[in-house]
C-alpha cells in the first residue's frame, strides 16, 4: 500500500511527532506507516484521513 | 511522572524486577517464603505484561507479533538443536557442569538443576530471538 503521508505531513509543516501525538500513536509508528512497512488498521486509516481532513483514497493507494 | 505516564517498556522493568531480585536473594530467603513469592512475582510479571500490551500501539503490536512469530520460534529451533546435539554429545554441556555441580553441593537435586538450566535456556533462546527480530522490524526500510 503506497500513502501520501509524507507529503501530506510537509505541506502542513508537521513533524513525524506532531502527527503521532494528533493520532495518538508512537512516533515509529507514524514512520512504519509513512515507509510503507506498516497498513494501519481500518481505524486508524480513517483517524489518519479525518487528522488531514481528506478521504482515505487520497491518502492510501494500492500499489496494483 | 505518574504511574499511568510510564511507557510501555517502563512497564516490562517494573514487571520482571521483583522476579530477577528474588532470584537474587533466593539462596537467602527461607523455603517455604520463596514459593509463594515467586508466584507472586510471576502473578505481578503478569499484570505489568499485560498492562504493556494494552499500552501498545497497534504497529508495535504487528513488530511484536512479527518477532515472536519468527525471532522467537528461530530461537526455539536453535534451542532444541542445541539440546538434541547435547543429548548425543554430552561434553557440550560441560560449560555449565561446574554452576550444576556447585548447586548439588547445596543440596539441591542435579535432575532439577538440569531442568532449570534446559527451561532457562531455551526462554533466553527465545527472548534473544525476538529481540533481534523485533530490532530487525522497526529498523528495516527507515
Amino acid at each position: 500500500m503506497r500513502n501520501r503521508i509524507k507529503v501530506l505531513r510537509a505541506e502542513r509543516n508537521w513533524t513525524q511527532a506532531d502527527l503521532a501525538q494528533k493520532l495518538n500513536v508512537s512516533r515509529n509508528s507514524v514512520n512504519a506507516i509513512e515507509t510503507g512497512k506498516y497498513d494501519p488498521s481500518l481505524p486508524l486509516a480513517f483517524r489518519i484521513a479525518e487528522t488531514f481532513d481528506l478521504r482515505i483514497e487520497d491518502i492510501f493507494q494500492n500499489k496494483e | 511522572m505518574t504511574w499511568k505516564r510510564l511507557p510501555p517498556w517502563a512497564l516490562l522493568l517494573v514487571g520482571v524486577g521483583p522476579i530477577a531480585i528474588v532470584l537474587t536473594l533466593s539462596d537467602a530467603l527461607p523455603k517455604p517464603v520463596m514459593l509463594p513469592l515467586a508466584m507472586a512475582c510471576l502473578l505481578w510479571a503478569g499484570a505489568m505484561a499485560t498492562l504493556h500490551w494494552k499500552r501498545l500501539d497497534e504497529a508495535a503490536k504487528a513488530a511484536h507479533r512479527w518477532a515472536w512469530y519468527w525471532g522467537s520460534s528461530l530461537g526455539l529451533a536453535l534451542a532444541l538443536l542445541f539440546a538434541a546435539f547435547a543429548f548425543t554429545s554430552p561434553s557440550a554441556l560441560s560449560f555449565a557442569q561446574g554452576w550444576v555441580d556447585a548447586n548439588v553441593e547445596q543440596g539441591r537435586p542435579a535432575t532439577a538443576i538440569w531442568l532449570f538450566l534446559g527451561v532457562m535456556a531455551t526462554g533466553v533462546a527465545q527472548g534473544l530471538g525476538f529481540i533481534v527480530a523485533y530490532i530487525y522490524w522497526w529498523l528495516a526500510k527507515r
